[in-house]
């Protein structure tokens, strides 16, 4: 029986139901000594004066600020996956406070408690300078970006034209607030120094090859003298897939104090020491025909970026591929300096931004046309990628509405605001679509086949909670033809053969394929010695007569077999082992467009005195390509709905907007969903076989899953209540 | 509880033994080490996971004489002559409880690093509940509370202290479902 497509529990999860998993955290190695932090406390100006003698003699190993800590070299440009820095300026190298929580000092000692408390001995004077924040104001003061992951600006046909000849228009704006990652799993670093000069470095790290090439760039250390583990990732979400400044830090302390450091960031150190989302403010205008049918799309947004960076949260993107519109496409990004720390990727970076303003706008336009918001999606449905004009690979978009709409039970809807009740709550339905971006990278692997029969794969992938040791052990399994149980995984060492960043929900279609790939070439190597090697046991036939199942290898139309062990011990090898190199062409640079795709729905119900949105039910239709193992694929669907949950109703990180730093850097203010928010969730994956996306079939799922909840759920508001709320989250005063 | 100055440490030590799963372990701890630091940083007991380090997440929950407790949020130096549980000591015999199996059958995890605090919060909602305790989601407070009422309402509102932010909560309430009802 295929592995592939078995709803195969998690390998790893002994390990994890035990507390035996290790994280960054739980590495004990032996001398490490612990560093703390001190944060600047005002968001721009300059340090004045800082005293760090009574930290110097409270019995610490050592005391760092700006006159101490040696120089770095600055971080390369332009800003690239294959190095990259969470934020391009760097710690302790100079006297400018230019945001609150900017890290100023380090002080290590043998106890964490120590190096605490020592911390807060120091004293800092400042030149306090006022903070640029991003308000009304600054935004009109909007700059245009140097291009960052995709062209700035894009424009295809005449938009302006298609939506002013449009019968029925919708011209609004909707806004996003900044929000914070709050990974259950702090980020967490132990560096240590061998006298060599070499350095091992425990990471929280969702990219261990990206984090060795830019602390070598920029600490001056050969990259063949660095290496990276992250065995478990306490969850990642795109908050570590960057090299962030505790990480140098506790790499140049390690150096002076001549013992490992172990430097792990409090809960509200992590709200400015490492990136979060930025907020959008978005405009979109719509034009279409009395029947739906889009004539022009216009989608532009602003977004803060750090006075030293150019970070832009990319949300007109999904705008560019969503649609057809048959007048044109225009999309543009803006973005304003202000004292924050650098934003970074956050599930669903981009996407889930852009689609709350995209797909509210689409239930706007449903309602002036009087379509049915499904209806008006299948008129605007299109088989071409209205940006490149090159065909969509797959896109099951018509199924994921149909399909949802079905288990859903949208056809019993009323469509009138406020029309449905139960008791003195309001009952609410609403949908919306997604496309997400396809990701394509280079992606190394290798397999060992062993003389008892076992396998191990071996690629410098990582395990956020997405199941990378499950899916990896089941594509390798089948292609070796072997029981699962007999392959052992090994991920997150940069000893391992390179892989990508476990980013952009592109894992299971590049890294996947590499493994896959080794896979094959190692079967196909035992193939030709079971044909040409030592008493060779096929004496007819070729390759492709071959089959291997349950570890042996078996020629077709005859009852001659021969065990993985048995060939390998008549040639005298204790082990067969292979690698692969997969290298495909950047997805733009393809023949077809790469997108996943869904369409969700969502049923409320609001309590109409108190402003209260409780969901009741969700459906998720998915196009994900071929779902690899459904129970995992269907723990990262409900994961990522959740997170679309926490994002329409719960979550926004609020700024003093006089002392330009973050209020609520604690679970306590920042909310997060609970176990109570949350119904029964109905997933469906409606994808097929997707050859341009991958080999293996698959495109990508766990971002796809968070994009569309926000307008889902924002819409069925608005069908409960008649008001359409435009700035996120919904909290209750919104609607009383 | 005699103190005595701390030379490796600069400040005030206390010496307190505690039984951590069935053992007895003399610690010598600061009066302000949380139990927590002290099981992860002194025992070397790092399944119980620091994540908030305040009393928000759940994920340090451990069980001291059989109530589950926030480590993070109590102090090592009370825990003199108290029954410790940690994640490390729910196996018997090297056979996982029942609510561990039921965690990994329906995959009540993805990152694991809230999972400690899952599973020891899991354990202890099933023994109030047969311990008769109603909770906030309790339709009829004046009913005797049974295991059998462990309705998926009532499991999340009993789970609400522990967050997990892959997001497992239905996975979790069908884990905590399925190992009540075997227990």
């Amino acid at each position: 029986m295929s592995a592939i497509g078995q709803p195969i529990s998690r390998t790893d999860g002994s390990l994890k139901v035990t507390g035996r998993a290790r994280y960054t955290g739980d590495i004990r190695v032996s001398g490490a000594v612990h560093a703390a932090l001190v944060q600047s406390t005002i968001a721009s100006g300059r340090i004045a004066s800082i005293d760090t003698s009574a930290a110097e003699e409270a019995g610490v190993l050592g005391v760092f600020s700006y006159r101490n800590l040696p120089r770095m070299n600055p971080t390369p440009k332009p800003w690239s996956h294959l190095h990259p820095h969470g934020q391009g300026y760097l710690p302790l190298q100079d006297d400018k406070i230019h945001y609150a929580g900017q890290p100023i000092a380090m002080v290590v000692a043998s106890k964490l408690d120590q190096a605490v408390q020592a911390a807060t001995l120091i004293k800092v004077h400042y030149e306090v300078a006022q903070p640029v924040v991003f308000d009304a104001d600054t935004t009109r003061a909007a700059i245009d970006p140097p291009q960052f992951l995709w062209p700035v600006a894009s424009s295809v046909g005449d938009a302006d034209k298609g939506i002013a000849a449009a019968a029925v228009k919708i011209a609004e704006t909707y806004a996003t607030p900044d929000r914070h990652h709050n990974q259950m799993e702090p980020h967490a670093t132990t560096a240590m120094w061998d006298a060599d000069g070499s350095l091992t470095l425990y990471d929280t790290t969702q990219h261990l090859y990206g984090a060795r090439e830019l602390i070598a760039m920029v600490l001056g250390i050969p990259v063949d003298k660095i290496t990276i583990m992250c065995e478990f990732l306490g969850g990642g979400f795109g908050g570590k897939a960057y090299v962030w400044p505790h990480t140098l830090l506790a790499i140049l302390a390690a150096k002076a104090v001549r013992r490992p450091v172990r430097l792990q960031l409090t809960r509200a150190q992590m709200y400015s020491m490492v990136g979060h989302q930025a907020a959008t403010i978005q405009t979109i205008a719509l034009g279409a025909d009395n029947g739906g049918k889009l004539t022009g799309i216009r989608h532009e947004s602003i977004s803060p970026a750090p006075v030293f960076d150019n970070y832009i949260e990319y949300a007109a993107l999904s705008s560019r591929s969503l649609w057809a519109a048959s007048g044109g496409i225009a999309t543009n990004h803006k973005i304003v300096h202000v004292n924050r720390n650098t934003p970074t990727a956050m599930r669903s970076p981009h996407e889930a931004l852009g689609h709350f303003a995209l797909e509210s706008a689409m239930d706007e336009l449903a309602y002036a046309t009087g379509i049915d918001p499904i209806e008006l999606r299948l008129v605007n449905d299109t088989a071409t990628d209205p940006h490149s004009g090159r065909p969509f690979s797959t896109r099951a978009m018509r199924k994921c509405l149909i399909e949802g709409a079905a288990r859903f039970g949208w056809e019993s809807r009323s469509p009138t605001p406020r029309s449905m009740r139960e008791g003195r709550h309001l009952i609410s339905e609403g949908t919306a679509a997604e496309i997400y971006t396809h990701w394509r990278w280079p992606a190394k692997a290798r397999v060992t086949i062993n003389g008892d029969g076992s396998a191990l794969v071996e690629t410098g992938s990582h395990d956020l909670g997405t199941g990378t040791y499950t899916v990896m052990r089941q594509v390798a399994a089948d292609t070796l033809g072997v029981a699962p149980e007999k392959v052992t995984v090994r991920l997150g060492d940069t000893r391992l053969p390179p892989s990508h960043a476990s980013i952009g929900s592109a894992t299971m279609a590049n890294a996947g394929a590499s493994v896959l790939l080794a896979a094959e070439s190692a079967r196909d190597k035992a193939i030709r010695l079971a044909l040409t090697g030592r008493d060779a046991p096929f004496t007819r036939g070729q390759g492709a007569d071959i089959r291997v199942a349950e570890g042996t290898l078996t020629l077709a139309h005859s009852n001659v077999s021969i065990s993985y062990g048995d060939l390998l011990a008549r040639n005298g090898l204790p082990n067969l082992v292979a690698e692969a190199d997969y290298d495909p062409v950047p997805e733009h640079e393809g023949p077809k467009a790469i997108f996943s795709f869904s369409a969700v729905f969502a049923e409320v119900r609001v309590d109409p005195e108190l402003g209260i949105v409780r969901l009741n039910r969700f459906v998720g239709a998915y196009d994900a390509g071929r779902i690899i193992n459904p129970k995992t694929a269907r723990s990262q669907a409900i994961g990522g709905i959740i997170w679309g949950v926490g994002q329409v109703l719960l979550e926004q990180s609020e700024t003093d907007p006089t002392l330009g730093r973050f209020l609520n850097r604690n679970y306590s203010g920042y909310l997060v969903p609970t176990n109570a928010d949350i119904p029964e969730l109905d997933i469906l994956f409606v994808g097929d076989f997707d050859e341009e996306a991958s080999p293996l079939g698959a495109k990508g799922l766990g971002e796809l899953t968070a994009v569309s909840v926000a307008p889902a759920i924002a819409n069925a508001v608005f069908h409960a209540t008649g008001k359409r709320i435009r700035r996120l989250p919904i909290s209750l005063e919104k609607l009383m | 509880m005699s103190e005595t100055r701390g030379a490796a440490s600069g400040g005030k030590v206390v010496p307190v033994d505690v039984t951590v799963n069935g053992e007895v372990r003399k610690l010598v701890v600061e009066p302000r080490t949380t139990l927590l630091d002290a099981l992860r940083e002194e025992l070397g007991l790092t399944g119980t996971k620091k994540a908030c380090d305040r009393g928000e997440c759940g994920a340090c929950t451990v069980h001291i004489e059989g109530r589950r407790i926030l480590s993070c949020m109590t102090l090592a130096a009370m825990q003199g002559g108290k029954q410790i549980t940690t994640i490390e000591g729910l196996e018997h015999d090297g056979r996982l409880h029942a609510v561990q199996a039921a965690f990994i059958e329906h995959d009540g995890f993805q990152c694991g690093f809230c999972t400690s605090g899952q599973i020891m919060s899991a354990v202890a909602v099933i023994e109030e509940a047969k311990a008769g305790w109603p909770s906030a989601a309790t339709v009829d407070v004046g009913k005797a509370f049974t295991v059998a009422d462990l309705s998926k309402p009532e499991i999340r509102e009993r789970m609400s202290g522990n967050l997990c932010r892959c997001s497992c909560y239905p996975n979790i309430v069908a884990a905590v479902a399925d190992a009540a009802e075997r227990s």
